[in-house]
């Protein structure tokens, strides 16, 4: 008999923070876990307390990227409702996949183009300095074993300090900020990065790595083992076309 | 205003590239003559701007994300039934070399004598300008309009044009520096748009929709939807709640914090008759018709359907009306209008009725979808679409915006697709997420062969109407005319 999994999400000002489709990473992320069988719910949380969950049941957090109107709307509410949340998150190794204007929430400070600063919650440590000049095009990122691809296009340039690890190397593209050849930011489970795309659409074996870190929190039982009991078949056919279709990154795949 | 030397050997040379390009290399040519004029004189558009001036004709900008191309045309083919002779842009060719194109193109010989002297008149009384958003602040410091319409302000290739609230700001920015004369056309349902209004003194009409319009479809999930989430105004929170960004039509807005609020239309659809839509105004006909009998009415028969063509209808009806154009002008022309190649385009290949769209962002593919799915204008059970989707510049090279379409309505009534361009494995992933069956996508990279292909399944749909539906992105659109027309 098959057995039922269920995850929990949720997906924080979906609509203020969701610039350039950046809902498809719930999106995506739910579509994936159905077909391992696995019952994804997701819960919108906006602004103040959500009253319908328990924001500390949450296997996987979700923010997307906003214009500089938006997030300068929305920080002070994260600061107040979500930082400790989120702290706490972070120390249990629960998920978060932080997108462009929302990866900026979680460094320690953004200072804008009108040199206001809006601060961050310091779960990667570094600060970003807007730019007028955006920093727009396709881009490749190596991480450990596998070449993340996606979209970026932001004024933000991000530095990140010495000890905090990014997410990867830029093969092609700007990156944090266009300079030293790293792009995003890791901490424990929480991933920040400047890549639309949708980011998990495009990068399906990023998905399923999430999947697996949730699925071993949750149910210690591995994806690998979800597809045996399960006896899933996934076509990827879709996935890994649509990666070799990017012109500018053909020679990076 | 006799024109210098130099002038009419640019328009010479104009329309001897023009030629060329119709007719040696079957090209439209709206763009690449002025192109090369500019490469040869660099001054050549002040020039022109300065003799448009001293003609003293007026001039009305069309600017916005969706519908400018249609409302242009439709101020303009109906300023021509009132006998005028207009200047446009009718392509959609809306960047600085499209429109001085069609500014230079309207220049004629049109006596023995001028062709002696070989001077150039004008031939408009009208100017009818489609700018894009971007380019809008340089246009307008060089042509200065006189009116100035905007349809809306979504988010569209935000990889070319960075933030949409800076693009608004900007435009803003260059009304201001118009006359204040300068006479603003503005939607009462797009808190962006309508905030280009908000704290200036030009005189102005705000164009929209009463609720009866959308009650009378029995749909509460409607139109007009908007991508201000915060105020245009104050940049405090203007929605909180994602159902309303979503999928209701904004007739009603507030924002707590600084008062911003949405403005009664002074020109609005009000409802049905039938097939027909209603017009209304509550302020006198004396205002716009130059009748003293009381309020402004019309009812007409739309040639197109989709609620985003009725808000261009009365874009249009407003600057109309703003000349004070006769009923009976503006209605036959309306009714009989012919909309451009991709903008609720239609041909018929034997009984079975393509329907070709250009689709460049989410706000118009989602508006689109709800067009072609809507029972009203379409009695197919499923409907079997051509996708023709890719990412060169002048489509956006981000293609994440389909992820912001909400395809998850529209499962239900989705039937065949196939999906061309450089980027369909982006577009079959975003449709299998939205739960299209995989079976039903099917992928063919060669443009001709995919038209092939819904023809054929067109041609196979069991019913007397049969259809089916071609969504484009614009560099595809380009393409599919060579094939379609």
């Amino acid at each position: 008999m098959k057995k039922i999994f269920e995850l929990i999400a949720i997906d924080l000002y979906p609509e203020i923070m969701n610039i350039y489709g950046d809902r498809g990473n719930p999106f995506y992320f739910k579509y994936r876990c159905s077909l391992y069988g696995i019952n994804l719910r997701v819960f919108d949380v906006s602004f103040e307390a959500e009253k319908r969950i328990d924001m500390d049941r949450a296997d996987i957090f979700f923010i997307g990227g906003g214009q500089d109107a938006e997030q300068a709307l929305i920080y002070e509410d994260f600061i107040k409702y979500k930082k400790s949340v989120l702290m706490k998150a972070l120390e249990n190794d629960k998920i978060m996949l932080a997108i462009c204007g929302g990866y900026q929430l979680l460094c320690d400070y953004y200072k804008s183009l009108d040199n206001k600063i809006i601060k961050g919650i310091s779960v990667f440590r570094g600060y970003t300095e807007s730019k007028t000049l955006r920093l727009i095009g396709n881009i490749a990122v190596k991480a450990e074993n596998t070449v993340l691809v996606g979209f970026e296009n932001h004024g933000g340039r991000t530095y990140l300090e010495r000890e905090q690890k990014a997410l990867g190397t830029v093969l092609k593209g700007y990156g944090n900020n266009g300079k030293n050849g790293t792009e995003g930011a890791v901490t424990g489970n929480f991933f920040g990065t400047y890549m639309h795309g949708s980011f998990l659409p495009k990068n399906y074996i990023f998905c399923d790595y999430l999947i697996n870190i949730a699925l071993k929190k949750k149910y210690n039982v591995s994806l690998e083992e979800i597809i045996k009991i399960n006896g899933i078949e996934i076509d990827n056919d879709f996935e890994m076309k649509a990666r070799k279709d990017i012109a500018d990154l053909k020679r990076f795949l | 205003m006799i024109l210098r030397l130099k002038i009419k050997a640019e328009i010479i040379l104009y329309f001897f590239l023009k030629y060329i390009l119709n007719n040696v290399f079957n090209r439209e040519g709206d763009v690449l003559p002025v192109h090369i004029l500019k490469k040869i004189d660099k001054d050549t558009f002040d020039n022109f701007a300065s003799y448009i001036h001293s003609y003293g004709i007026p001039i009305i900008f069309v600017t916005g994300t969706n519908g400018k191309t249609t409302t242009a045309n439709l101020i303009a083919d109906t300023l021509r039934a009132a006998g005028k002779n207009v200047c446009v842009n009718s392509n959609g060719a809306n960047m600085s070399n499209g429109v001085f194109g069609a500014i230079i193109g309207s220049y004629g010989l049109s006596t023995i004598d001028r062709l002696l002297g070989l001077d150039f008149q004008f031939n408009a009384d009208f100017i009818v300008i489609e700018a894009d958003e971007k380019v809008f602040p340089y246009l307008s410091s060089k042509l200065m309009p006189n009116v100035v319409v905007i349809t809306n302000f979504y988010r569209d290739q935000l990889d070319r044009y960075g933030e949409i609230n800076t693009t608004v700001f900007e435009i803003k920015r260059a009304i201001k520096n118009l006359s204040g004369d300068t006479m603003l056309i503005l939607p009462s349902f797009e808190p962006l748009a309508m905030s280009v209004g908000y704290g200036i003194n030009n005189p102005r009409i705000y164009y929209g929709f009463k609720r009866e319009f959308f009650k009378e479809k029995q749909c509460q999930e409607r139109a007009v939807s908007s991508d201000a989430l915060t105020c245009p105004y104050c940049k405090k929170v203007l929605f909180n709640r994602k159902d309303v960004n979503q999928n209701v039509f904004l007739l009603k807005f507030k924002c707590e914090n600084c008062g911003f609020t949405n403005i009664e239309p002074d020109i609005y659809i009000s409802g049905y008759k039938g097939e027909k839509i209603i017009i209304k105004s509550n302020k006198i006909g004396a205002e716009y018709d130059g009748k003293t009998d009381g309020a402004l009415y019309s009812d007409f028969k739309p040639a197109l359907s989709g609620d985003y063509n009725m808000a261009n209808y009365l874009a249009a009806y407003s600057v109309l009306k703003n000349y004070k154009i006769k009923n009976d002008i503006i209605i036959p022309s309306f009714e009989n209008f012919q909309t451009k190649f991709g903008r609720s385009f239609k041909k018929y290949v034997g009984d079975l009725e393509i329907n070709i769209d250009l689709v460049k962002n989410p706000t118009g593919l989602s508006r689109v979808l709800e067009k072609i799915t809507d029972v009203y204008n379409n009695d197919l059970p499923f409907i079997d679409i051509l996708f023709a989707f890719s990412d060169r510049d002048a489509d956006g090279r981000d293609v994440s915006w389909i992820w912001d379409v909400e395809f998850e309505k529209y499962v239900k009534d989705i039937g065949k697709i196939i999906i061309t361009g450089l980027r369909p494995f982006d577009m079959a992933i975003r449709l299998k997420t939205a739960g299209v069956d995989k079976s039903l996508i099917s992928i063919e990279h060669n443009l001709k062969k995919s038209l092939k292909k819904i023809i054929k399944i067109g041609r196979s749909q069991v019913s007397s109407n049969k259809k089916v539906f071609i969504l484009s992105t614009y560099t595809e659109l380009l393409r599919i005319k060579k094939y379609i027309m």
